[in-house]
């Protein structure tokens, strides 16, 4: 089921789409992702993995998705991927980018048993495949946590495709942050785990000034 | 589902249904090749195809020493028919007796469709061109002035709500999909310098600098010093609005119900041009998607030239019924090789169409008075092709529908009677069948419904296999990116596909997968009768509501090498995919 927060997105989506840098040809998406993960606590399946993916659609243009600020909230990190394929670069410690050189992309790193939250920013470059192919399909951006103990070998969702992801993202001009698209687990064990895209807080913070300037020019508008 | 797949809609090229097709049948709407992106239709008036046994009136074009080159278009072998294809049973639109459109419509009609006299005079036959019907214009009025046929329209819609008020250049452009009349005598200038068409005056063959014309909205005729025509290399002139279908709907001709747009401001402006812009478009391939080209009242056959015309070696006397034939045919000998010529012919995308708009003779309305349909295209099927289904306006209008993939408010999506089935017999009379009939007569004496429930004949048979969409496209595909699962080695995709008609699909709905580099782990079966082959998997076995969406998943194997390549059909049928 998606959440609610996501719906919140959806009204501060045109923040996060305008945040391009004036002179950058390519369009820019950011937002941050929290996983909640309480439910794992004790979890005979651990240790679980955070997976990250790219995986490139039909076209022929090119994509990167940098990935950053990582917090494990109550754990850590294990220092060292266990999987990784394609055209990855850097680590959870710092900044991950995944390039769409390959069909697939993807870096995988477990975390430790305590973990109730993690956190992390998400930058994506938004080319499209060839607009006036309509029959291209996105590049796009997933997050999975690994369950070497289910039969997917990821912790089970509602994606829609049947996939299992906690998180897709295609990538495509005009892309805002209503079309990242979360997803919940009820597995393993009944707890639930959420996902959530929300905007940077640079962008909320421009939204709560673009706020602000529009109520001052209102009172002085009342004013005159 | 991801919202990017709203703007991945894939509902345009990828799906598309044909209602008679839901009920009957199958049908299988597959990408659209988009070999034919560029259509040119010459209207041609009133002269006859064929005429049967009707004696008093002999000079048809078929089979006429006065039209060498449109008969050179239909002869098999000639080498201008290697790219041509025609109709040999494209008949006048039909109505009931008394040719009056009230009664044709409404509840005491006695005639019945299709069982009496036809559309006429010309009006009704362009208005019917754009609209699927004539509605309600049985005269040749202009759009405005003491005899305001624009306004006569929205009265009969206002009161038979039963029928769309949509026209074809309207759904064009409100679709994205450019459309231009080349109008032969209007956007010129007079020996003034100024607009011809709102200043008259005399003459000349100036073109009027864009943004300083004027949509033509009102007739003139006449001779000036100062004009020759490109084409008969007289000084005569004759435009008739009655003559361009697209000027009667206040959507295309930039004007209100009441009141005409002559300013240059008028917004539909650049949607008008003066034919003597054609050749410069054709060269700098700038023509609209869609283009109909209305040669003047001496060119189009309807009038003759007020002296006399030499044409291949002939000379046709001043007035004379042949020279109407011979000015056609020179017409068509000038405009369609130059087409032909163009660069976007020669890439294989355009297909021209040679019209006309309505039979004369007596009893001019019987099966066997016939009107000229000809294509020629690089996708029509060649060598002067002879389809003998039976076709009408309808068939004009639900094949550019389909091929624009443009849907009306209508329950079918087609206009009017374009959403009627026309008889499908083979040199058959047409007579009320007990299912057929044309402009879906349902019974002798019985009033003509409005849109109907299904498609009339299309040119299909026209053209070379999957050149024109077999539907309207009613579903509209959306998918999601890949997602992979490097456990099981699958890759999952989610396709939503929504009924974007205004009534239920009641046939079994399947997503096709074509041209795929992999393997689709999770098929419902292959295809045998609709692109045979191809993995497809089940939508709704029931049909879908209008309005409904559903969504399916696909399980992709990783192909060999690369991303996966494919590409997704819908198919609606009732019967083995």
């Amino acid at each position: 089921m998606k959440l609610t927060r996501i719906l919140l997105g959806c009204g501060l989506a045109a923040i996060a789409s305008t945040a391009i840098p004036a002179a950058q040809a390519t369009p820019l998406l950011s937002y941050y992702v929290t996983i909640n993960t309480a439910s794992l606590l004790g979890n005979a399946d651990a240790p679980f993995s955070l997976d990250l993916q790219l995986v490139q659609g039909s076209g022929n243009v090119s994509n990167t998705v940098t990935l950053s600020n990582f917090s494990f909230t109550g754990g850590t990190a294990a220092g060292t991927p266990n999987y990784t394929d394609g055209s990855e670069s850097g680590s959870l410690a710092g900044t991950l980018t995944l390039t769409n050189a390959d069909a697939n992309n993807e870096f995988a790193e477990a975390f430790s048993a305590g973990v109730t939250s993690i956190q992390f920013k998400v930058s994506e470059t938004e080319n499209s495949e060839e607009v006036t192919e309509d029959l291209a399909t996105d590049d796009q951006f997933n997050v999975y946590l690994d369950d070497n103990n289910t039969s997917s070998g990821f912790v089970p969702t509602n994606a829609t495709d049947g996939g299992d992801a906690l998180l897709e993202s295609p990538l495509f001009e005009n892309a805002t942050l209503s079309s990242v698209q979360t997803y919940s687990s009820q597995s393993p064990d009944a707890g639930v785990i959420t996902t959530a895209a929300v905007p940077e807080p640079s962008s909320v913070g421009m939204l709560a000034m673009a706020a602000g300037a529009v109520g001052f020019a209102v009172r002085r508008f009342r004013r005159a | 589902m991801p919202t990017s797949s709203i703007r991945r809609s894939h509902g345009g090229l990828l799906s598309a249904i044909a209602l008679g097709c839901l009920l009957s049948g199958s049908i299988m709407v597959t990408a659209a090749k988009a070999q034919v992106n560029t259509v040119f239709y010459i209207l041609l008036e009133n002269r006859c195809w064929t005429t049967g046994t009707d004696t008093s009136y002999n000079n048809v074009i078929k089979g006429n020493a006065a039209c060498p080159y449109i008969n050179s278009l239909i002869t098999p072998g000639n080498p201008a028919a290697v790219q041509v294809s025609y109709a040999t049973a494209y008949h006048n639109v039909l109505t009931n007796t008394t040719g009056d459109a009230v009664t044709m419509i409404g509840t005491t009609g006695t005639g019945g469709f299709g069982i009496g006299g036809s559309v006429h005079p010309s009006e009704p036959n362009y208005v019917f061109m754009e609209a699927g019907s004539n509605l309600s214009k049985y005269d040749d009025n202009d759009p405005y002035g003491s005899t305001n046929s624009v306004a006569q329209i929205a009265n009969f819609l206002a009161k038979y709500t039963q029928y769309s008020g949509e026209n074809l250049c309207a759904l064009l452009q409100n679709n994205g999909i450019s459309w231009k009349a080349y109008v032969e005598g209007t956007g010129l200038l007079n020996t003034n310098s100024q607009d011809f068409n709102t200043h008259l005056g005399n003459l000349t063959n100036n073109v009027a600098a864009a943004g300083t014309r004027t949509v033509p909205l009102v007739s003139f005729s006449g001779t000036s010093a100062s004009y020759v025509n490109e084409y008969n290399g007289t000084h005569y002139y004759n435009f008739a609005v009655k003559h361009t279908g697209s000027l009667f709907f206040p959507a295309t001709n930039g004007s209100t119900v009441t009141t005409a747009n002559t300013s240059a401001t008028n917004v539909e402006i650049s949607h008008y041009a003066p034919l003597e812009q054609l050749s410069t478009d054709l060269s700098n391939n700038t023509v609209a998607a869609y283009n109909v080209i209305t040669p003047d009242q001496y060119n189009d056959g309807h009038t003759a030239l007020p002296v006399s015309f030499t044409y291949n070696g002939t000379t046709y006397p001043a007035n004379s019924d042949l020279s109407r034939l011979a000015q056609l045919d020179n017409f068509c000998s000038i405009v369609v090789p130059e087409i032909q010529a163009s660069t976007n012919y020669q890439a294989g995308h355009t297909a021209i169409v040679i019209w006309t708009d309505e039979t004369e003779g007596s009893p001019t309305d019987d099966y066997y008075h016939t009107l000229t349909e000809i294509v020629v295209s690089p996708y029509a099927k060649g060598n002067a092709y002879a389809s003998t289904l039976n076709y009408t306006h309808s068939s004009d209008l639900a094949t550019m529908q389909e091929l624009f993939g443009v849907v009306g408010n209508t329950p079918t999506g087609y206009l009017n009677d374009a959403a009627n089935y026309s008889n499908p017999t083979s040199g058959t009379p047409v007579n009320y069948d007990g299912t057929h009939g044309f402009a879906g007569q349902t019974g002798v004496g019985q009033p003509f419904p409005g849109f109907g429930t299904g498609t009339a004949q299309d040119l299909s048979d026209l053209f070379t296999a999957s050149t024109i969409p077999s539907g309207l496209p009613g579903l509209s595909l959306t998918a999601s990116g890949y997602a992979f699962n490097r456990h099981t080695n699958v890759y999952s995709q989610s396709v939503t596909v929504t009924n974007v008609l205004s009534q239920p699909i009641t046939g079994s709905i399947y997503l096709v997968v074509s041209n795929l580099n992999t393997t689709l782990n999770n098929a419902s079966g292959t295809t045998v009768n609709n692109s045979p082959g191809s993995p497809y998997v089940t939508v709704a076995v029931n049909g879908l509501a209008a309005g409904a969406s559903t969504t399916v998943s696909l399980q992709f194997a990783p192909p060999s090498s690369g991303p996966i390549t494919d590409e997704m059909g819908t198919l609606i049928t009732t019967g083995q995919p």
